[in-house]
């Protein structure tokens, strides 16, 4: 049986989560600890809030280093949401730098509304091609509720958001993944991605 | 951008599931628990659980539902939030986003670190409006206060989108006043757009005609007909007559 874990740093919708990952079958538990986070087979970096708190809890945690060593060995991590946010080398939210494992600074929304609350399809081709869309369709759709959007870069996949192509909605980068959208509150939809990522992704 | 939400709400007060007639009356209305799961089932766009209580305080009952509900639909929760800590408690038993009110007006310190917290795109700020005989006012704890004041502060405060409460009708089907909706939008013309979400005595027509104007970004329904299976896909089906294309998400267990 694979060890999922969810980092437990005070950010996220953890509930939710455990809930998610219990109904397609692997149940996770929490990793509150530097041996947590080195051992798991996957871990899920979570996220709700702020970049400047997420920071700052992960910092207040002395998860760093751990999180960067795991990196370094190249085990799956799956971020959601700012969790995936949290990747990249700066954040604008928080004027800060990010954990760097990505290049590219995360940036507010402009637009009327200036965030994306609600569902949304996936930009259909590069979905598919993505490797995550098995048993799902051109008008799946997912729950996203953010400010900030991921950058794009050359060293992985993106697959952006079908009505705003210039933001992300997932990325797929070695044994990074990211998801800007709450898979655990996409209802079958997310259930299916987060199956797929599991399996088809890591091959668990 | 994301699409419009078809929003199923779920009224507690002081502990129990009602139905409301425009906050004057109540009628018990079954285990929360049952109606969050069965909205989940029938995949609604996001759910919003509001507790009117007349002095609400967050209810360990009510967390204890939420968490045994285990929905994987967003949910927006309302009703005496007014501390961080409360927000944490919230968010642990599955909730995604919070409507707050008192906190706009009294105490925007402890508004400003839930932010932080959360993020202002988790933060909704609620707006109850009544019609005095002369004007339509804001309803706040602290009594009734000009319209344009209310949403002056709403604006200026770390949220994402207003959730615009017909007081007098909400609970009456197709009694929707047009003429809050001509007023809001009126007032919110010439301010930085948040989203609106309208809630009270609406109808699949007028539901239609609100979710064609460019910041609204949902309806609110259900408080009168959450326990009936086909209310809301009947719903979804007839806002399509209205000229509004409701996306329709495959409800199958997965």
């Amino acid at each position: 049986m694979r060890i999922i874990k969810i980092l437990q740093y005070g950010s996220g919708n953890i509930g939710s989560l455990v809930s998610a990952f219990s109904r397609i079958g692997f149940p996770p538990s929490l990793a509150s600890d530097e041996d947590d986070i080195c051992n798991a087979d996957l871990l899920i970096l979570p996220g709700v809030g702020s970049a400047k708190s997420a920071i700052q809890r992960i910092r207040n945690h002395n998860f760093r280093a751990a999180l960067q060593e795991r990196h370094e060995m190249g085990k799956p991590i799956l971020g959601i949401c700012l969790g995936a946010q949290l990747v990249f080398e700066f954040l604008e939210e928080a004027k800060q730098e990010g954990l760097g494992w990505l290049p590219g600074e995360v940036k507010s929304l402009q637009g009327v509304l200036r965030f994306n609350n609600g569902w949304a399809s996936l930009a259909w081709e590069e979905f598919r091609c993505s490797g995550l869309s098995r048993g799902l369709g051109k008008a799946s759709t997912f729950y996203f509720n953010h400010q900030y959007y991921l950058p794009v870069n050359c060293s992985g996949v993106f697959v952006p958001i079908r009505d705003l192509p210039s933001v992300p909605a997932l990325f797929l980068a070695n044994h990074l993944c990211g998801f800007q959208f709450h898979p655990e509150k996409s209802q079958r939809s997310g259930l299916i991605v987060l199956r797929n990522v599991v399996q088809d992704h890591y091959g668990f | 951008m994301a699409s419009k939400r078809l929003i199923a709400t779920v009224l507690i007060r002081n502990g129990v599931t009602v139905k409301s007639y425009g906050y004057r009356f109540w009628r018990p209305a079954g285990s929360l628990a049952t109606a969050l799961v069965n909205l989940d089932r029938w995949a609604v766009d996001e759910i919003l659980l509001l507790d009117v209580s007349r002095r609400s305080v967050i209810q360990p009952e009510t967390l204890a539902e939420i968490r045994k509900a285990k929905i994987s639909t967003p949910l927006i929760y309302g009703g005496g939030i007014r501390t961080p800590n409360d927000v944490m408690r919230l968010l642990e038993v599955g909730v995604d986003r919070f409507v707050v009110e008192s906190l706009i007006n009294q105490r925007t310190d402890s508004l400003r670190e839930i932010a932080d917290i959360v993020g202002k795109q988790a933060i909704l700020g609620s707006l109850p409006v009544i019609w005095d005989g002369a004007a339509f006012r804001a309803w706040t704890s602290s009594g009734s206060v000009d319209l344009d004041v209310a949403m002056s502060r709403l604006y200026e405060a770390p949220l994402s989108e207003v959730l615009i409460i017909d007081a007098d009708n909400e609970g009456h089907y197709g009694k929707f006043s047009q003429g809050l909706k001509d007023t809001v939008l009126q007032i919110t013309q010439s301010r930085e757009s948040r989203g609106l979400i309208w809630f009270g005595g609406l109808n699949e027509r007028i539901a239609a005609e609100l979710l064609l104007h460019q910041t609204t970004v949902g309806v609110a329904i259900g408080n009168i007909n959450f326990e009936r299976e086909i209310f809301l896909s009947a719903f979804r089906k007839n806002l399509h007559k209205g000229g509004f294309n409701a996306p329709v998400r495959d409800a199958k267990a997965f």
